[in-house]
């Protein structure tokens, strides 16, 4: 089997075992995972096919990949600060705020830290699209 | 004039990283309000120049091939226009909500909305106007994570876990609708819309890649059955919020499903996928028309019928491919008249729903159709707002949904199957749900309920957004076409 396939396959194979566990709902943080292998996936599949090209590798998958890695970075990113909120809330007992970094009548100071995270990952993924 | 369409995405971009540094709360109102204003000028300039003189196309960047190129027909030029339009007066309504106190969610104005919004808008301008597979990708993922943002705002538990589950859903739409990207450049080696529309023919590749891009777009966009996080996450958002969504966000998925379908697959199309594609939305108009009608709050009840107007739109695609073909670059995209007619006026009437709600939830105090009693008599020019937008969902003349609905019932006529029932019978499911909302604002109030006073400036926004709704079925756009 040659390296194309190689990867390719193994491209698809993540992407089907991401999605697999996806539609299982374990439980946020191992679907936010799983939603990462899956984008592994795909991109591997795109970094497989820069080996078609007659003279050296083709640079665009390249490229592409990189801007799919920063944009599943920014979503995980994005995910993975509202999973926090979500358990901060869910621990403080019920219908609580987060406003600005801080649970109301609560302790933690965390949450703006993530929340300026996430955006500044959609910045990024701004100017990825320029 | 190549100027005025970069201005279009870079404008909002650089406006929303200002406004995200931007310390005060006031300077970032100001900057996003003075954005959302100076946009509507590119819009109308676009516009203007797709009407008079067609699509046109433009190199921004580098000379070519290393420049990108946007490109503007009707149908990317009208929704920009939309989203200039729509941007704008909910934009004046959130300037209002967000910095009045007593108002029910905002403990303190949300800095968020401002940054994040024109985040949404250079997304939602990148994706009408970009010409490349992987260029729309990355737009539309600019479009959901800062609609994901947008919905998580008020920082309650029914929001984060509504922003969740809209995260979720719809990072594995984008990874399906990626996969189908890299199928096809594999086979062919370009992502160019209308080069790929050129090479591509049926066959299992081409399947495939259309098979898993339309799963991704319809998680995307919440066609029905994978809807599922809308009603949480429109119903949840802040009024504001609500009506960027259904207004605008929406749109780009139908959009990109449009332009995908018919400029990227036309030799590929056959008519059983237009059919099936029917068959869900016909299904999908009626099960989340019910839910509407039997749903106890006034934001849910709006966002399920944001996805039974969703079905609606979706009808077009059937009927244009049953339609007389145009070829690929056509003019406009050939035969989606009625769809982008239709995504028009609702986006205009949808927000204004939204606001208008928003205008009652914040007199009212709750979102519970049964707490609304006496809003109607409190809040005239909102009601207004609310029956002109019904109106036009209603499609009765005169309005932008009479028009949609014209249009529609013309396709249908040449088609061998009879569309324009669905269309009739999705009409009368509206009537039914808006009637119960309606109702319950003219319940008289409860004896010892006060309603809190309702500021203009909350209820001049939906009042104009309807206005224009129902204006829209004056000035004809979609025949405008030249």
């Amino acid at each position: 089997m040659d390296t194309f396939l190689t990867f390719a396959l193994t491209g698809v194979v993540l992407f089907s075992l991401g999605l697999q566990e996806v539609l299982a709902r374990p439980g946020v943080l191992r679907m936010l995972i799983a939603v990462n292998v899956m984008g592994s996936g795909t991109l591997l599949f795109f970094v497989s096919l820069a080996h078609r090209h007659a003279d050296g590798p083709d640079p665009v998958p390249h490229a592409l990949a990189l801007t799919g890695i920063v944009v599943t970075l920014a979503a995980t990113a994005a995910g993975l600060a509202l999973a926090r909120g979500l358990h901060r809330l869910r621990a403080e007992g019920s219908g609580g705020r987060v406003e600005g970094g801080r649970v109301e009548g609560g302790r933690s100071q965390g949450a703006g830290y993530e929340r300026g995270r996430s955006e500044s990952g959609r910045d990024e993924q701004g100017r990825a699209d320029r | 004039m190549s100027a005025a369409v970069a201005w279009l995405i870079w404008l909002p971009l650089a406006a929303a990283v200002a406004s995200f540094v931007a310390g005060a709360g006031r300077a970032r109102r100001a900057l996003g309000l003075a954005a959302s204003v100076v946009m509507l000028l590119p819009a109308l300039l676009v516009f203007e120049a797709v009407r008079r003189d067609g699509p046109q196309r433009y190199l921004v960047g580098w000379p070519a091939p290393l420049g990108i190129e946007l490109r503007a027909d009707l149908l990317s030029a009208a929704l920009v226009l939309l989203t200039a339009c729509v941007g704008l007066l909910v934009a004046a309504y959130a300037s209002a909500s967000l910095t009045d106190p007593p108002s029910q969610h905002a403990v303190d104005p949300p800095a968020a909305f401002w940054s994040l919004w024109l985040l949404l808008s250079a997304g939602l301008n990148a994706l009408y106007l970009s010409t490349d597979l992987f260029n729309l990708y990355v737009a539309l993922e600019m479009v959901t994570l800062s609609a994901i943002g947008l919905v998580s705002i008020p920082g309650t538990r029914a929001t984060i876990g509504a922003a969740l589950v809209y995260l979720l859903a719809t990072l594995v739409g984008s990874l399906a609708f990626l996969f189908g990207v890299a199928l096809l450049y594999g086979a062919h080696g370009t992502l160019e819309l209308y080069e790929l529309g050129r090479l591509l023919e049926g066959g299992p590749l081409a399947w495939s890649a259309m098979g898993l891009m339309t799963l991704g777009i319809m998680v995307k966009a919440a066609f029905f059955p994978l809807h599922f996080w809308l009603p949480d996450a429109h119903g949840h958002a802040l009024p504001a919020v609500s009506a960027l969504l259904s207004g605008l966000v929406v749109k780009g998925g139908f959009y990109l499903l449009v332009r995908v379908w018919f400029d990227a697959f036309p030799n590929v199309l056959l008519p059983s996928f237009g059919l099936a594609l029917g068959l869900l939305a016909l299904v999908g108009i009626v099960w989340a028309s019910l839910h509407a009608v039997s749903e106890g709050r006034l934001k849910r009840l709006l966002a399920y019928s944001t996805v039974a107007q969703l079905g609606l739109m979706l009808l077009t695609v059937p009927l244009a491919i049953a339609g007389p073909g145009g070829g690929v670059g056509a003019s406009i995209t050939p035969g989606v008249e009625p769809g982008l007619a239709l995504a028009l006026s609702h986006g205009l009437a949808k927000a204004a729903l939204f606001l208008s709600a928003g205008a009652f939830i914040h007199a009212a105090g709750s979102d519970a159709l049964s707490e609304l009693g006496g809003v109607a008599r409190r809040l005239p020019l909102a009601l207004l707002a609310f029956a002109l937008a019904a109106w036009t969902l209603l499609g009765l003349p005169p309005s932008g949904g009479y028009e949609a609905k014209a249009l529609f019932e013309q396709a249908a006529a040449v088609g061998p199957i009879p569309w324009q029932l669905v269309v009739q019978g999705g009409t009368l499911l509206t009537a039914l749900y808006l009637g119960v909302a309606l109702r319950a604002a003219f319940e008289p109030a409860a004896a010892r309920k006060r309603l809190r006073a309702v500021p203009l400036a909350l209820q001049i926004p939906p009042l104009l957004l309807a206005a224009l709704a129902v204006g829209l079925g004056l000035l004809p756009l979609a025949s405008g076409a030249p």
